[in-house]
């Protein structure tokens, strides 16, 4: 203790206050940095080479707008921790300039009137010779006027083991009854379950769910947009084939009810589910983890119902906050306009996980959903896409 | 009579140990858990049957984690805000409770029970009006804006902390450095802070801790890699439905070894400063 004199005490608080101002010291560094630059906030996809397509891209775009690399900050979000980010950063009015939205995203902040309305923009580009795919404007329209630029849809095929539906000597079933009988066949429980149905309380439940109910005919809302439909006698005839799937025939995991969205991933990635409904995650997932699995996987359109049969088609976007502080946001958005030639990211394979991309999009218009069948493998497979391709689903 | 009650200590005894036996189970399971996902191949991850241990032990995720993932710099992040946080924490903190604890001003107590309630809030109702000040300050995305950001939860508890050792050192020390010369400062940094160790290697662990396995603030006033710390860079292997379960597990565990090594250094301080806390505070 006799050790410490003034001059110790002296020395202790000016390195206390060194330490107190020092983070204070790079504050109008940071102002300035933030004044420069255009900020732009992307959501991964589901793996490393998408995203670099995608920055790429975004890059391209802003040098296409007349920004240096230097004007751009490119900052990865986690999807999961979007929702507060976005709501913190708009309530202290910093947005992003720029960032990619999934079609409920616009729906919400656009009815809050956060985002750019962008309707000259995509005019021009659906009027352009390879357009807009026409299934994506739904996601970016509201109250007639469009709040994002479609940048990729998300296409929500059946993936299905195509090595099990051989072994049974069965062919991809085209109707739900089918769908189930074929189930019955191959399934051996409870090591493997047929459907890999997502039924916990998560989105992918709702996608799964409606995507069944709309081929009997079922539907969310009225065409108004407002009045919820639930207790229809097409909502009551799915849920019906749904539950006969779950109690009497018990094609679905029992577990399933707890599922979160990874649920039907983990079940057809582990081999557990022979039928799983999913975007693009589990096939990105088996081409870069598990080849093997990936040759005997085949991807088809859901089964018909009474109504026929219906091919979801998620949407992302580019959208632009009003309350950007850059004043070039537009032009990034702009910029975007050139996707429709032949950006390289066409030549990109779509196996990469990249939800497709807007060229994709307009190739999915004339051939539809069965586009994606083109990456199976063998023969078999060959030979079972093409029946199921040629119902013309 | 004797032997009764023997038996009984030695019962008691049993149970105990029994019982930290489970409570060591509990506690390394997830450890163990981690160490032996990370070292297993995707397939064996998403295999039909859980395995208890790597049947083909692979470094695959690690080398992923340190080969494709900028791991190390939300080390350096984290360090750098962990370490700067506990510093001025200490600093503040000290400070803060000598005030508290040893001068005479209108207010004291109401500002010592405030301590506590602005402890008590929850990041969750704090996060937004917080990111406001940040982003009018041009400290978003920035070391310095988490580093004060974090301040707002660990000054009130090592102050508090701090104030019930203070008030336990007694008086008569620091009158008699008083009267032989000593100013304010002089007696808090050469009677009181010395005879405080304890309480002071609990305010560093805790601050550390704190700061390094915060999320919430980190996730919302954080966008770029250059500042992004490590619990936030651990929610990137999360891609909407694919989790890349090896390279999370392997950054999980590795990211746990820092607040292990410092409980490790401390852990006498720490023991007795919680124990003293306890009473004094």
């Amino acid at each position: 203790m006799s050790s410490i004199n003034r001059r110790d005490v002296l020395k202790l608080a000016g390195a206390a206050g060194v330490a107190a101002m020092s983070p204070w010291c790079r504050v109008g560094k940071s102002e300035a940095q933030r004044a420069k630059k255009l900020v732009y906030w992307h959501l991964p996809n589901f793996t490393p080479l998408a995203d670099q397509i995608q920055k790429e891209q975004v890059y391209e775009f802003a040098k296409q707008a007349g920004l240096k690399e230097s004007e751009v900050e490119y900052a990865v979000v986690a999807n999961e921790q979007a929702t507060a980010k976005l709501a913190a950063s708009i309530e202290a009015g910093n947005p992003p300039d720029v960032i990619r939205l999934y079609e409920s995203n616009v729906q919400f902040y656009g009815s809050q009137g956060h985002l750019l309305d962008v309707t000259d923009l995509v005019t021009k580009m659906r009027r352009e010779p390879k357009g807009i795919f026409e299934s994506s404007m739904t996601a970016v329209m509201y109250k007639g006027r469009a709040l994002g630029v479609p940048l990729a849809v998300n296409p929500w095929p059946v993936h299905a083991r195509l090595d099990l539906l051989e072994q049974a000597k069965v062919e991809y079933p085209k109707t739900w009854d089918e769908f189930i009988e074929t189930s019955k066949k191959i399934q051996s429980p409870p090591r493997l379950y047929a459907f890999g149905m997502c039924l916990g309380l998560v989105e992918d439940t709702t996608d799964n769910v409606m995507n069944l109910l709309w081929c009997y005919g079922g539907k969310m809302v009225e065409a108004d947009n407002k009045t919820v439909v639930m207790n229809s006698a097409a909502n009551v005839a799915g849920v019906k084939v749904i539950e006969a799937m779950f109690k009497t025939h018990k094609i679905i995991p029992q577990g399933a009810i707890a599922w979160d969205n990874s649920g039907n991933n983990k079940a057809y990635q582990s081999k557990q589910a022979a039928f799983v409904m999913n975007p693009s995650s589990i096939y990105a997932y088996l081409d870069s983890n598990d080849k093997e699995l990936q040759k005997v996987t085949g991807l088809f359109p859901v089964p018909a119902g009474p109504k026929g049969t219906v091919n979801q088609i998620d949407t992302w976007s580019y959208g632009a906050f009003k309350k950007n502080p850059y004043p070039r946001a537009h032009r990034l958005l702009h910029a975007a306009r050139e996707l429709r030639q032949d950006h390289p990211v066409d030549r990109r394979p779509l196996g990469a996980g990249l939800q497709a991309p807007l060229r994709f999009a307009v190739l999915a218009r004339k051939a539809r959903v069965q586009t994606l069948h083109q990456h199976g493998r063998d023969r078999r497979a060959g030979e079972l896409r093409g029946r199921a391709d040629s119902r013309g689903g | 009579m004797a032997r009764t009650t023997s038996g009984s200590r030695r019962l008691l005894k049993w149970v105990g140990n029994g019982l930290l036996v489970v409570l060591l189970v509990w506690t390394l399971l997830p450890f163990y858990w981690m160490i032996a996902t990370s070292l297993k191949a995707d397939r064996e991850i998403y295999g039909f049957e859980a395995t208890l241990y790597p049947h083909r032990p692979t470094l695959a995720a690690y080398g992923r984690l340190f080969g494709t993932t900028p791991f190390m710099k939300y080390v350096r992040n984290s360090t750098i805000i962990a370490v700067g946080n506990t510093l001025l924490s200490l600093v503040f903190g000290c400070l803060g409770a000598y005030a508290l604890a040893r001068l005479r001003f209108p207010g004291r107590a109401l500002i010592a029970r405030g301590l506590v309630v602005t402890y008590l809030v929850p990041p969750a109702l704090l996060f937004i009006p917080l990111f406001a000040v940040l982003s009018t300050l041009h400290l978003i995305d920035t070391h310095q804006g988490l580093i004060l950001t974090y301040l707002s939860f660990s000054v009130p508890f090592s102050t508090w902390l701090l104030m019930g050792y203070f008030r336990s050192v007694p008086l008569e020390l620091e009158e008699a450095a008083l009267v032989d010369g000593c100013s304010r400062l002089g007696s808090l940094v050469r009677v009181i802070l010395p005879m405080s160790l304890p309480a002071l290697a609990v305010v560093t662990f805790f601050s550390f801790t704190q700061s390094w396995n915060e999320f919430l603030y980190a996730n919302v006033f954080v966008n770029s890699v250059e500042v992004r710390t490590i619990t936030t860079g651990l929610s990137l292997f999360i891609v909407e439905d694919v989790f890349f379960w090896g390279p999370m597990m392997g950054a999980s565990f590795l990211s746990t070894l820092p607040p292990l090594v410092m409980y490790l250094i401390f852990q006498r301080w720490v023991v007795k400063g919680l124990t003293l806390g306890a009473v004094k505070g």
